[in-house]
C-alpha cells in the first residue's frame, strides 16, 4: 500500500504550483487562480509552509509606479524536497487507485498536482521546458 | 468600497500578532491584482476569513472569547427580574465590579509577568478561579435576590454604609485572590509548578473538608448511630488540622523540593518564597473552595434532590421546611465572610513563619548542615543541585523538621 501524504490535497495544490516554477517568484492571487483556492484558504497554507521553512516569502524590493508592493513566494530548498517527496506519494495514491473511487474534490484539487509533476521533474532534472 | 474594506481589513489585522499581521498585509496588498469587483470583494472576505481564522488559534483570544460570553451570560442572570431596590443595586454593583476586576487584572499581571506558565496545572489554576468567582457571583445574586432586602432597605432611603462597607471589602479581597493566582500562575513568577501542586492540593483537601462541614453538615454525623456519643466532632477536627497543619506542611515540602541553581542566599531566599506561596495558596484555594460551593450548594438546595438528601439524609422535607431551613443556613453567610477574609491571611501568617524559620534555622546549624549542603553565605555555588530536584542530603531534612516543629509552636 502506498504511504499516505501528510499534506492536505489542498497544501499538494499549493506545493505543486510552486514547484512547478521552483526558482521563480509566486504571488498569491496567481497562485490561487492556478490552484482554485480561495484567499482565505490559500494563506493559511501559505502561512503553515513558511513556519515550516518550506516557503520563502519576501515583499517585492522594487514595484511598478503606481501599484502597492506584493508579498511573493517560492519554495525552499527544504520545501522543494518536501513537495517532490509528497508530490510522488500522491503520484503513488493516485496510481494505486481507481479514478472512479476517488472523491471528486480531491480528484478536482490533485488535477494541478498531477500537472506540475511534468515540469517539477524538468526543473530537478535541469531539463529545458 | 474596496478602499474602505481595505481600512477595514487593516484595522482587523491589528488583531492578529506582529508575525502574522504581514500576511494579512499581503491578502489586502494583493487585492488590487483582483480584475472583476464581485471576484475582489470574495478575495477580501477571504482575508476577514483569515484573520478571523488565525485569532482563533491563538489560544489568548478563544480565552477571551469564552471570558465575554460568560461575563455576558452572567450580566443576563444579575440583570433578570424587576429592579427592586438595595438587592439589585448590590447585585449590580458585584457583577460590573467583579468582570471589571476579572478583565482587567489579566493584562495589569501580563504586563509585569508576562502571560500564563506553560503548564497545564498554572492554566486549569486560573481557568477553575475565574469559573470559581462567575459562579459565586451568579450564587450571590440569588442569595441576595431571595433575601427580601427591598422591604429593609427603601429605594428612597440612602444605602446604609453599614452594608456596602462588606461589600466592598469582599470585591477587595475577590480582586486580591485573583491577583494572587494570576501572580503565582505567571509565566515570570518565581512560584514552581511543584509549589503550585502542593499548595492547591493541601487547598482542595481544607475546602473539600470545610464544605463536608459547612453548608453540608457533615459534622453532625458525630451524633448518628455509627458515632453516637463521640465527644469531639472528627471532621471539625480534622477541619483544624488542615486549616493550621496543611500550611505549615505545604510550605515545608514546597520549601524542601525547591533547589535552584545560585548562591547560597539566592537558594534560601526561593525556598522562603516558596514556603509563603504555598502557605499562602493552601488557605486561599481552601476559602475559594468551601466559599463558592457553599453559596452555590444553597441556592441549589430547593431545586436539587440530590444535595437535599446529601444535607438532609433520611429526611423527608416539605418544601416549606426546606425553604426555612436554607434561609436559617443563609444566616451563615457571616462564616463564609469571615473565612475568606481570614483563610488568606492565616496561610500567609503560617507559611511566611514556617519559611522563615525552617530555612534560616536550616542555615543556622552551620556550614555542611544547611540547606543545600556546605560552604559560606555569600555568592557560593550551592552544591546539591544536580539535576534531580527533589532529592536533598537526609541531615537537611532534618534541620527542616526542627524548623517546621519550631514555626508550628510558633
Amino acid at each position: 500500500m502506498a504511504p499516505r501524504s501528510r499534506f492536505s490535497a489542498q497544501t499538494l495544490a499549493v506545493l505543486a504550483a510552486l514547484a512547478g516554477e521552483p526558482s521563480r517568484w509566486h504571488h498569491g492571487y496567481a497562485l490561487a487562480k492556478r490552484t482554485k483556492l480561495k484567499s482565505g484558504t490559500l494563506y493559511p497554507i501559505l502561512i503553515r509552509l513558511a513556519e515550516r521553512g518550506l516557503v520563502e516569502a519576501c515583499w517585492e524590493t522594487e514595484p511598478p509606479p503606481g501599484r502597492p508592493r506584493r508579498h511573493q513566494y517560492r519554495l525552499s530548498t527544504d520545501g522543494l524536497a518536501a513537495a517532490t517527496a509528497a508530490l510522488a506519494a500522491a503520484d503513488a495514491v493516485a496510481g494505486t487507485r481507481p479514478a472512479a473511487d476517488e472523491p471528486d474534490r480531491r480528484r478536482r484539487a490533485l488535477r494541478p498536482v498531477t500537472e506540475s509533476r511534468v515540469r517539477l521533474a524538468r526543473a530537478t532534472s535541469g531539463t529545458p521546458a | 468600497m474596496t478602499r474602505i474594506s481595505r481600512a477595514a481589513g487593516s484595522l482587523a489585522a491589528r488583531l492578529l500578532p506582529v508575525e502574522l499581521r504581514v500576511w494579512a498585509e499581503a491578502l489586502w496588498a494583493e487585492a488590487a491584482q483582483v480584475p472583476s469587483a464581485s471576484e475582489r470583494a470574495g478575495w477580501l472576505a477571504g482575508g476577514l476569513w483569515l484573520i478571523a481564522r488565525e485569532c482563533l488559534m491563538i489560544r489568548r483570544v478563544r480565552v477571551s472569547i469564552l471570558f465575554v460570553v460568560a461575563a455576558v451570560l452572567l450580566a443576563r442572570t444579575a440583570w433578570a427580574g424587576e429592579p427592586t431596590g438595595f438587592d439589585t443595586g448590590v447585585v449590580w454593583g458585584l457583577v460590573v465590579t467583579t468582570v471589571a476586576v476579572l478583565a482587567l487584572l489579566p493584562r495589569v499581571v501580563r504586563n509585569r509577568l508576562g502571560p500564563v506558565a506553560d503548564s497545564p496545572l498554572a492554566r486549569v489554576l486560573r481557568f477553575a478561579t475565574y469559573a470559581a468567582i462567575l459562579g459565586l457571583i451568579v450564587a450571590l445574586a440569588g442569595v441576595l435576590r431571595s433575601s427580601h432586602m427591598p422591604s429593609r432597605v427603601r429605594p428612597e432611603n440612602p444605602l446604609p454604609i453599614a452594608l456596602l462597607l462588606p461589600w466592598s471589602v469582599f470585591l477587595l479581597l475577590l480582586a486580591g485572590y485573583v491577583a494572587v493566582i494570576l501572580i503565582v500562575t505567571a509565566q515570570r513568577s518565581s512560584i514552581t509548578a511543584r509549589t503550585l501542586a502542593i499548595g492547591t492540593g493541601a487547598g482542595i483537601s481544607l475546602g473539600l473538608v470545610m464544605y463536608a462541614i459547612m453548608p453540608l453538615g457533615m459534622n453532625q454525623y458525630a451524633t448518628a448511630p455509627w458515632l453516637r456519643g463521640t465527644a469531639i466532632d472528627p471532621v471539625v477536627v480534622l477541619a483544624w488540622i488542615l486549616l493550621l497543619g496543611g500550611p505549615v506542611a505545604a510550605a515545608v515540602l514546597a520549601g524542601m523540593r525547591h533547589a535552584p541553581a545560585g548562591g547560597r542566599l539566592r537558594l534560601v531566599d526561593a525556598r522562603i518564597r516558596q514556603s509563603i506561596a504555598a502557605g499562602l495558596l493552601s488557605t486561599l484555594v481552601g476559602s475559594l473552595i468551601v466559599c463558592v460551593l457553599g453559596p452555590v450548594t444553597l441556592v441549589l438546595l430547593p431545586r436539587a434532590g440530590l444535595l437535599v438528601h446529601l444535607v438532609y439524609p433520611g429526611r423527608q422535607l416539605t418544601a416549606a421546611t426546606l425553604a426555612n431551613n436554607v434561609a436559617v443556613l443563609a444566616q451563615g453567610a457571616v462564616g463564609y465572610f469571615l473565612i475568606w477574609l481570614v483563610f488568606p491571611l492565616i496561610g500567609l501568617v503560617l507559611g511566611a513563619n514556617t519559611g522563615l524559620v525552617a530555612w534560616h534555622r536550616g542555615r543556622a546549624i552551620g556550614p555542611g548542615n544547611g540547606p543545600g549542603g556546605g560552604g559560606a553565605d555569600d555568592g557560593d555555588p550551592a552544591p546539591v543541585p544536580s539535576g534531580d530536584l527533589g532529592r536533598e542530603p537526609a541531615d537537611e531534612e532534618t534541620s527542616v523538621a526542627v524548623g517546621a516543629f519550631v514555626a508550628m509552636r510558633g
